[in-house]
């Protein structure tokens, strides 16, 4: 009798998520009861300041496109506390097999890009990170310790620990000092704008107010921080995982490419979120190909790391003021 | 509508949580569900390397001067995890049934059309329950058959290695009766394998594994950082029908779209012909084998023939070749 009634329960509980999973969150709707003013303070905590798109490009171009990619690697499934075979195998792809594949496309074109590098996949493969330094064009920015979920941290100095025991790793592996980050998960906590201002970082790429370069506001007051902001529609994960929504490459690059155009027209930022564990598969590599090969064909696109394009708008913005 | 999405999002519920039930949680409490981050440096080195990959085995050149290597492999595993998990819901079982009926003889159709040879990994209960399979692939001469566990049952959460081994040799001894053959190489059932897992298949002296992800190209691999002499073969989420072409009401289902599907498929093998390695794809008769799909893997098939100097091969001649032009020892 016991086991029937688990596998209803357990069901019933892989249904009840799975409601759960069409709906806005249950539970208490305290916001509900908020007074204007409180409204105001919870909603600008973090928010979008002057826009930053300089006037002209670099040597006249009319768009940046900023190549970005996340080395996640390992650290998930070490995050969680697991060394499953099949899930470190899964995450091993990423160094061993797309990291590669992507390192010689981008040489081939002779493009620079970002990577932002959890700590720990560095630790771990030592020699993807010297294969990233090698041709001197990339750039590392920060992407948590160990890809650390920072709101489940909800832990302002747990969140500093690990922030700045990263910015230490990865200046060491890296010979450089970090000026940017991702944040892990591409999730903020209420106190990460606070921590990156602490850690002197000249830029964050993981918001999404609009889509080009603003200045990140913390409290209604100006932060210094730029924000390059990352759409989510512009990221492979989201796409092309085995539960991802639209497993197609060639549909993705599509929408990237439209992307592409109209920021083109309107003369902003393109910013790429890609995964050597997603984009660097065999069935995938070639539509990045097809999509760098459209983009370079247009004139006056400038290809450079986020920390350039950071750079580039903060001088540009203060000199014009 | 609505009553689709709900079965969908039911299916990611389901296995985020059979994910979830995979992974040991050490020292997790409600307030540490990130254990990882406290961990130092060797800790961490020494509990990420129990299963990694090793040295690549992709050999200078193929049998007869060819520049790829194909495993059409085929996981045959019908209703066995239904079995396993003792849950007999009639409907579901209609699936394994299909398989067994429908997806199977249309795959063999397929592959007879073409005279290519395929690997077929099987858990015993399917064979047992659906006994005319084995004989059906056995008849054809070109294939090979291959373990899915017992029953598909998840290693993970089998925690006794010797329980896991007992199953898999009694697994290896049923279809060694059932095809006349004792097989050699193994697939982790549910498409996972256990920290014991390359332990036993070396000590049962299997020859290889196809389950790993870690390249697109055979390797050996490595067992608490030692080189086991165990070749992986290894699988891919892209090159498997189960996380989008499933039957909505037996799996995900993500992009019910064989078209697209099989498109990635032929873009991977372009590629692969382009590095000069293996090109395995992981089927399920079950999936594959329903008409709407069925064509898309026979045109495949044709496309592949096209091309020059291609090595279709089981996946025992593929290990044993890569396995002998390394100069792996027994």
């Amino acid at each position: 009798m016991r086991l029937p009634v688990v596998i209803a329960a357990a069901v019933a509980s892989c249904w009840s998520l799975a409601v759960r999973a069409q709906q806005p969150p249950a539970g208490p709707q305290p916001g509900l009861k908020w007074t204007e003013q409180e409204l105001i303070t919870a909603g600008h905590h973090v928010r979008a300041g002057r826009t930053l798109t300089p006037k002209s490009w670099p040597d006249g171009a009319r768009i940046a496109v900023c190549l970005t990619f996340d080395p996640d690697n390992l650290t998930l499934p070490l995050l969680r506390g697991t060394n499953a075979p099949v899930t470190i195998s899964e995450g091993e792809y990423s160094p061993l097999s797309g990291m590669p594949r992507i390192l010689r496309l981008l040489d081939h074109y002779n493009l620079p890009a970002t990577f932002y590098v959890p700590a720990v996949s560095a630790i771990l493969h030592p020699d993807m990170m010297a294969d990233i330094m090698k041709s001197g064009r990339h750039e590392v920015g920060l992407h948590g310790w160990i890809h650390e979920n920072p709101i489940a941290l909800n832990d302002r100095e747990e969140e500093w620990r690990l922030m700045s025991q990263a910015v230490g790793l990865l200046e060491k592996s890296s010979g450089k000092r970090p000026t940017g980050i991702r944040s892990p998960y591409m999730y903020m906590s209420p106190f990460t704008l606070e921590l990156l201002k602490r850690a002197g970082l000249l830029y964050d790429t993981t918001l999404a107010s609009l889509d080009e370069p603003y200045e990140l506001e913390l409290d209604g007051r100006p932060t210094g921080i730029v924000e390059l902001p990352a759409n989510w529609l512009l990221d492979d994960a989201v796409f092309l995982p085995a539960n991802g929504s639209l497993p197609s490459p060639r549909l993705m690059l599509q929408t990237f490419k439209d992307d592409f155009d109209v920021a083109y027209r309107e003369g902003t930022l393109v910013m790429l979120i890609l995964h050597p564990h997603v984009t660097g598969h065999r069935s995938r590599i070639r539509y990045l190909e097809a999509l760098l090969l459209y983009m370079k064909s247009q004139p006056g696109v400038w290809f450079a790391t986020a920390a350039d394009v950071a750079r580039y708008v903060k001088q540009a913005a203060d000199s014009s003021q | 509508m609505g009553y689709r999405v709900s079965i969908a999002s039911m299916w990611v519920a389901m296995l985020l949580a059979i994910v979830a039930a995979q992974q040991p949680q050490q020292g997790a409490t409600q307030e540490n569900t990130q254990p990882g981050r406290l961990w130092p440096e060797d800790q961490l080195l020494r509990f990420a390397r129990a299963v990694r990959a090793g040295r690549k085995l992709t050999p200078n050149r193929w049998p007869a001067g060819a520049r790829i290597a194909v495993a059409l492999t085929f996981t045959l595993n019908n209703s066995a995890s239904n079995f396993a998990r003792a849950d007999m819901t009639v409907d579901v079982l209609t699936g394994g049934e299909f398989g067994a009926r429908r997806g199977l003889p249309r795959v063999l159709d397929v592959l007879d059309r073409h005279r290519v040879p395929a690997t077929f990994f099987i858990p015993a209960t399917a064979a047992i329950v659906d006994p005319t399979m084995i004989p059906e692939i056995v008849k054809r001469q070109r294939h090979e058959v291959g373990t899915l566990g017992w029953s598909d049952e998840n290693p993970l959460q089998v925690t006794v290695a010797a329980e896991e081994e007992a199953l898999l040799l009694r697994a290896s001894d049923y279809l060694a009766k059932a095809s006349g053959k004792k097989p050699v190489g193994a697939r982790g059932p549910s498409m996972a394998l256990s920290l014991h897992t390359i332990g036993i298949l070396k000590k049962m002296r299997f020859l290889y594994d196809s389950t790993l992800m870690a390249m697109d190209e055979p390797y050996e691999v490595l067992l608490d950082g030692q080189p086991s002499g165990i070749v992986e073969l290894p699988v891919s989420r892209m090159l498997d029908d189960f996380p989008t072409l499933t039957a909505p009401r037996f799996g995900p289902a993500a992009l019910p779209s064989p078209q697209l599907i099989f498109e990635t498929f032929r873009d991977d093998f372009d590629e692969a012909y382009q590095e000069g390695t293996l090109f395995l794809l992981t089927l399920h008769p079950q999936f594959v084998g329903m008409r709407s799909r069925i064509d898309f893997l026979d045109s495949l098939i044709s496309y592949i023939q096209s091309k020059p100097n291609v090595w279709f091969a089981t996946a025992e001649e593929v290990a044993r070749y890569v396995k002998q032009q390394a100069g792996m020892s027994n």
